[in-house]
């Protein structure tokens, strides 16, 4: 069973760093990895995880517009009659993150958040 | 199996979703694989297939943004599968082809698919030929391939599709490199990407040497530069042109890609029975420990895979 996981970089947002290091760890964990790049809009997010049929989308924000544009994601995936878990990560205030869960996130990996750490929530995910 | 024919219709009408859930079944199970073969052998298929090949990172990805943006300007329905590496080690892959096309992610004319192909020196894997049978249902006037960035050996995909194109940029050694039987011999276009680098002229006096008229086609050799969109309109006319060409060896080619597929699950169903066959570890530890040579203990293992797999299914 090859386990697919798309890693999306949403808005205008040109911090990749964060993304790249997130995707070669799950590359390294055994995962298929399908990273979209910089500068996507929310509706490329969600044709690209249709397309590459992955089993969860990474979002990766650190421009501060991480609320307004994850919900997008969230609200497309609806109107598309798609069902794909979310997770995300980047610059996020620790006020947010109970926002973002109660979107639908299923974990908000901030600023320092150890790569085992994701890889594993991941692997118990993703089986 | 009721399901199966239920997403081969939705694929018909262009349902992108389905299409997209087909596809990771069949990559994931060759049973599966098999029915859906099965299933829509000789339908006609509508999309002409056009390969692109090539060393990694001479720009193939770059240039098959481009062409998707030219041909769906044109109209045209285009499907497109990248195929990437994966790790022998950990299993895992990064995806990086589609970076370079993203801007057509929502395009409706347009499907973009992402494949990992473990170790294989063709630069494709076994379940791309069946996929893009599958794709070809679909409505697509053409589909695309981009393979892993190939060594020399890469004929099969010049098998699988209409047209193959090789890209290839400067610098990238001298005429016995050009000279090396494989590739170089089977495309039916010849890019040279990154012509802005200087060297270009040089590449183009090697190849110049070494490509052949094939059966009445004469292959062009054309300079594109991935930046500027302007260069590859040259590439899409030769393709349209190849694509009309009517190759008198067409036959023979197709005959050679059915060779392949044979071997191919020839050796599938040899890996499988294997896999369930407990003297296949006796031998090899046997042969390890110098108790017979390898090619009488696949001598015997045949031998049993004749009496229970071939005698069984007689009797079935
Ligand atoms: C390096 C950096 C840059 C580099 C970026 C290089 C690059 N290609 O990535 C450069 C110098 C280009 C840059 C530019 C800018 N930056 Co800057 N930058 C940073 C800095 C110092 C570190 C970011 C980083 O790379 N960290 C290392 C990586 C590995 O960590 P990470 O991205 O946080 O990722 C980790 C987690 O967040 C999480 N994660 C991240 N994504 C994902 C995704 C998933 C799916 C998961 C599970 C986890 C996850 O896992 C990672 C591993 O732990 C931060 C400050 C900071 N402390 O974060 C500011 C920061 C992000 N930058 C900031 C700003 C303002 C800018 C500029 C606008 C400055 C300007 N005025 O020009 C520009 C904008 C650039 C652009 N085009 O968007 C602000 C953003 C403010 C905000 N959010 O409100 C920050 C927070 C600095 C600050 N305190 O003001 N920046
Ligand atoms: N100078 C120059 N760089 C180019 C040109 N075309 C592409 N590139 C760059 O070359 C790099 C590789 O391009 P890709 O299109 O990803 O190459 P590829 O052949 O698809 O690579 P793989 O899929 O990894 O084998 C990118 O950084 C491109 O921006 C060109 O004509 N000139
Ligand atoms: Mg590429």
């Amino acid at each position: 069973m090859r386990k697919r996981i798309l890693i999306a970089k949403v808005g205008l947002d040109g911090h990749d760093r964060g993304a790249k290091v997130v995707a070669r760890a799950l590359k390294n964990a055994g995962f298929e990895v399908i990273y979209t790049g910089i500068r996507q809009s929310p509706e490329q997010v969600v044709e690209t995880a249709i397309q590459e049929d992955v089993s969860l989308i990474g979002l990766s924000c650190l421009s501060g517009a991480h609320i307004p544009l994850f919900k997008k994601v969230i609200e497309l995936m609806k109107e598309k009659g798609v069902d794909i878990p979310v997770f995300c990560g980047g610059t996020i205030p620790p006020g947010d993150v109970e926002i973002l869960k109660k979107m639908g996130m299923k974990e908000v990996f901030g600023p320092g958040a150890p790569l085992k750490l994701i890889v594993e929530k991941v692997k118990k995910w993703v089986k | 199996m009721g399901e199966i024919e239920n997403m081969i219709d939705r694929i018909r009408q262009g349902d992108k979703v389905t299409l997209s859930k087909l596809i990771t079944k069949m990559e994931n199970d060759p049973e599966l694989r098999k029915e859906v073969i099965k299933r829509i052998y000789g339908c006609p298929v509508k999309g002409k297939i056009i390969c692109f090949t090539g060393p990694p990172g001479v720009g193939k990805s770059t240039l098959i943004d481009h062409v998707i943006s030219i041909l769906t300007e044109r109209g045209k329905k285009v499907g497109v599968i990248l195929v990437d590496p994966r790790s022998p080690y950990t299993g895992g892959s990064l995806l990086g082809d589609r970076i370079r096309m993203q801007r057509h992610a929502t395009n409706p004319n347009v499907f973009i698919r992402s494949i990992s192909c473990a170790d294989n020196p063709e630069g494709i894997s076994r379940s791309v030929k069946d996929i893009l049978k599958v794709m070809g249902l679909s409505g697509m006037d053409y589909i695309i391939v981009e393979t892993v960035g190939t060594g020399q050996i890469a004929v099969e995909v010049s098998y699988i599709c209409h047209t193959t194109v090789l890209v290839l940029m400067p610098n990238m050694g001298d005429d016995i490199q050009m000279m090396k039987a494989g590739i170089i011999e089977s495309a039916d276009i010849y890019v040279i990407n990154k012509s802005d680098i200087g060297g270009a002229d040089l590449t183009e006096a090697y190849l110049k040497d070494n490509v052949e008229p094939r059966n009445g086609w004469e292959p062009p050799i054309i300079r594109t530069v991935g930046y500027n969109r302007a260069t590859v309109i040259p590439l899409i006319e030769k393709i349209e042109e190849h694509l009309k060409y009517e190759n008198p060896m067409y036959m023979e080619k197709i005959k050679g890609l059915l060779k392949t597929m044979f071997l191919d699950y020839i050796d599938d169903l040899a890996c499988r029975f294997l896999e369930k066959e407990s003297k296949f570890e006796e031998f090899v530890d046997k042969v390890a420990n110098c108790g017979c040579d390898y090619y009488t203990a696949v001598e015997e293992l045949y031998d049993i895979f004749k009496k229970e797999v071939i005698c069984r299914d007689k009797k079935d």
